[in-house]
């Protein structure tokens, strides 16, 4: 007997973790991220799924724009005001293992530090694995602006990440 | 070299965090019918994620005549093909070899006038004891495109094609019919405007 597996399984098991990493910092509380991530890939995967394939910064780019629909939300903004989350950071949306090493947490430390703008071009860049132009297209943002944020972020990551391993900070990174 | 790669390269060593099962669970059912528009085949050794799908027993109304037909076109076929491929027989000892019409109607039996028995001693071919086996088989799967609906949102509009097949397999003689049967199904998935 033949086994057979819905597409959008496997896709999602290759982008879902990238999607809502990236969800994470346009909804600001895990729940309202996977909520964009649902909301977004449901949307596109209808109207494109019966392909086969769906190119990953559609979907990125309906989670943003969903993102800011919703901000604009009064009922939504009621709701998010009655929720008592806390805002968490970035570094808290990656995989925990014993064998991250310092150097890493200093990593994520540092990340954490970055302007929402530049993490959110470094989100896309490094772990959506998306072009220059894509992220673009994604963020609504002219090709220079992408690359100069996505560099004057290496750079400060560059700059802070020893400053982080001086003198960590234990309450981050460390969930 | 580039002067961030290395930076670049522990970035890409840290594993964002997988989503949780709840979350697939409420995609797949945000998801539908549109979902299971696109598959792919598994290797035997990968396991599907998902559980089985069983077969659609929509069909069962016709079931029963499937069936009787199967037999009715075996039992035939099976009586033919031994009648024409003796060529020892003479005319008179075939025609004593005849089926005797019962003069009572056996409900049982898929034709009219003969009863189960004799249909199983004239076919050799057992009535009872046979075990079905189910299958769905995907053939087709035709996009035709966004309707408009009145009234109702737009939908996009697939057409599915499947032949639902039935082995029936008799474990005591080692005998095995196969029956076919085509089916569409027309799926609409509601477009959200967006």
């Amino acid at each position: 007997m033949i086994n057979t597996e819905p597409i959008w399984k496997s896709w999602f098991a290759r982008h879902g973790s990238r999607l809502l990493l990236f969800a994470r910092q346009q909804a600001r509380n895990p729940h309202d991220a996977e909520d964009l991530v649902q909301e977004a890939f449901v949307r596109i995967w209808r109207l494109y799924g019966h392909t086969g394939e769906v190119a990953p910064g559609l979907v990125y780019r309906a989670i943003r724009r969903l993102a800011i629909d919703w901000a604009r939300s009064l009922d939504r903004r009621i709701i998010r005001e009655q929720k008592t989350f806390e805002l968490t950071p970035l570094s808290s949306s990656f995989e925990y293992t014993l064998e991250k090493d310092e150097k890493q947490r200093a990593l994520l430390r540092a990340v954490d530090r970055l302007p929402d703008e530049q993490k959110e071009v470094l989100t896309l860049k490094i772990w959506g694995e998306l072009t220059f132009d894509e992220i673009a297209r994604t963020l609504d943002l002219s090709l220079n602006t992408v690359a100069s944020r996505y560099r004057y972020a290496l750079q400060k990551l560059k700059d802070w990440v020893p400053e982080e391993l001086d003198d960590p900070n234990p309450n981050l990174a460390s969930k | 070299m580039n002067e961030f790669e290395s930076i670049e390269k522990e970035l890409k060593s840290l594993v964002p965090k997988s989503p949780s099962p709840q979350l697939t669970n409420r995609i797949e059912q945000g998801l539908g019918d549109a979902g299971n528009l696109a598959m792919r085949r598994l290797p035997e050794e990968i396991k599907s994620s998902s559980a089985p799908v069983k077969s659609k027993l929509t069909f069962f109304p016709w079931l029963g005549f499937s069936i009787a037909a199967s037999l009715v076109i075996t039992f035939l076929s099976v009586y033919y093909w031994e009648n024409s491929g003796n060529e020892q027989l003479a005319p008179s000892s075939v025609r004593s070899t005849s089926p005797q019409v019962s003069p009572y109607e056996d409900p049982e039996s898929p034709i009219h006038g003969v009863s189960v028995a004799e249909l199983e001693a004239q076919s050799g071919m057992p009535v009872g004891g046979w075990l079905p086996t189910f299958q769905e088989r995907l053939l087709d799967r035709i996009d035709e495109g966004v309707i408009s609906r009145p009234g109702r949102l737009p939908a996009r509009q697939v057409r599915m094609h499947y032949i639902d097949e039935i082995l029936w397999q008799h474990p005591a003689t080692n005998k095995r019919i196969l029956s076919t049967q085509p089916r569409q199904e027309i799926i609409l998935i509601d477009l959200d405007l967006y």
